[in-house]
């Protein structure tokens, strides 16, 4: 089960994902997260409600990043810990994805951005 | 012409399983009989047979639901069990997910197959205990895959069985899953009719998965639509090409979960393996075909 949850803050989109991405989360939550990443504005994605992400989940992510990078958009990745930390770092995306530990910081940078 | 082990042979038929009987005693060993599933399952739990021979097709359950049942508990999860099929028969119809027996056999059967199976049950047990095994089942998932959460929750019942620390059932369980969904998605391409095949051992040293699919295979070397080692983007643009949805990291991600991972030169059955902390701390390495 997967969850999706959007905010703002001090004008910052901040998208909160939660649960467990692999097919049958991502199948829940695909429709909403693919229209909240299509706006120019900063865009922070929170995992620090995700338990467990697998490729599938790894394929939104990385499918949201290339679409912000097409149209010079920037986003923001925040709150990996645990297994899911190790498995973005074992796919070797924490090179790839913008990844700031902490969500405040995240937020920060994206307001800055 | 060996014998002396116990054989429960489970079958409603009186006839039926009257002839069995008498087949393998005639063979040596000692046969009992239970005329039902959950008879069965309280015999085998009282005193484990050695052997079971199970028909599928049972008045109060299933010989799935028997084997279910066994391979689930500590104290049975070794018999081996020889399942006796028709082709006919509705239980023989997939479930979507459901633990399997040792080995199967079609009725109507030659006397002489059946005890020539008896005996292989019988010796896989040896097997077994020569690799030190104290646990070991065989799961079969149809490809589409909607039994996803049964799947999750079968894999947690079997790790009750072992030893492992957390960490460690979190990175098998995690290279197993990718695995299996790769099996499902590219070995079988969703095709419900074919079937995953979910071979789990535990021993003294080691928790091992062996997961195969019914297709073609393919080429583990040549996968330009998945991640490589070095450039963890760089199969994105391919894939976009394609039409594929963003992904293809399963392989690369399985691979750094566990201590050993290869693929069989066809390509359409994958081994994982991870070693218990103190095996691994002498020295064991990851290999591939």
């Amino acid at each position: 089960m997967a969850t999706l949850a959007h905010t703002n803050i001090d004008g910052v989109r901040v998208l909160r994902l939660a649960g467990i991405l692999n097919q049958d989360g991502v199948d829940i939550i695909r429709s909403e997260f693919t229209a909240e990443i299509d706006d120019a504005a900063p865009l922070v994605i929170d995992l620090s409600g995700v338990d467990i992400i697998h490729t599938p989940g790894i394929g939104i992510l990385l499918g949201a990043h290339r679409e912000r990078q097409k149209v010079g958009a920037r986003l923001f990745i925040t709150g990996a810990s645990g297994g899911v930390a190790e498995v973005l770092h074992t796919c070797r995306l924490d090179r790839v994805f913008t990844m700031i530990p902490v969500p405040a910081d995240a937020i920060e940078q994206a307001r800055q951005a | 012409m060996r014998g002396g082990e116990r054989i429960l042979v489970v079958e409603d038929d009186a006839d039926l399983s009257e002839l069995l009987r008498e087949l393998l005693r005639s063979e040596g060993y000692h046969a009992d009989v239970a005329p039902d599933g959950r008879t069965a399952v309280r015999a085998a739990t009282q005193s484990p047979p050695d052997a079971l021979v199970l028909d599928v097709m049972l008045p109060d359950m299933t010989g799935f639901e028997v084997c279910q049942s066994l391979k689930l508990h500590r104290a049975t999860n070794l018999i081996p069990i020889l399942m006796l099929t028709a082709l006919s028969d509705g239980a023989s119809e997939r479930s979507g997910l459901r633990v399997g027996a040792n080995r199967y056999l079609t009725k109507p059967f030659d006397p002489t197959d059946l005890l020539a199976e008896v005996r292989r049950a019988l010796d896989h047990r040896h097997e077994l205990a020569g690799r030190k095994t104290h646990t070991s089942v065989v799961l079969q998932l149809e490809s589409d895959c909607r039994a996803r959460g049964q799947l999750n929750d079968l894999l947690s019942e079997l790790f009750v069985l072992t030893p492992l620390t957390d960490e460690e059932i979190h990175h098998i369980r995690y290279a197993a899953l990718e695995m299996i969904e790769n099996a499902a998605e590219w070995g079988n391409r969703r095709q419900r009719d074919l079937m995953v095949t979910i071979d789990y051992e535990v021993t003294d040293e080691l928790v091992k998965f062996v997961i195969a699919d019914q297709g073609p295979g393919f080429d583990p070397t040549d996968l330009p639509h998945a991640a490589g080692d070095c450039d963890p983007a760089a199969h994105l643009a391919f894939r976009e090409k394609l039409g594929l949805r963003q992904g293809g990291f399963g392989i690369l991600i399985a691979r750094g979960m566990v201590d050993e991972f290869a693929y069989n030169t066809r390509g359409n059955q994958v081994t994982l393996i991870k070693y218990f902390r103190k095996k691994r701390s002498s020295g064991a390495h990851e290999t591939s075909s």
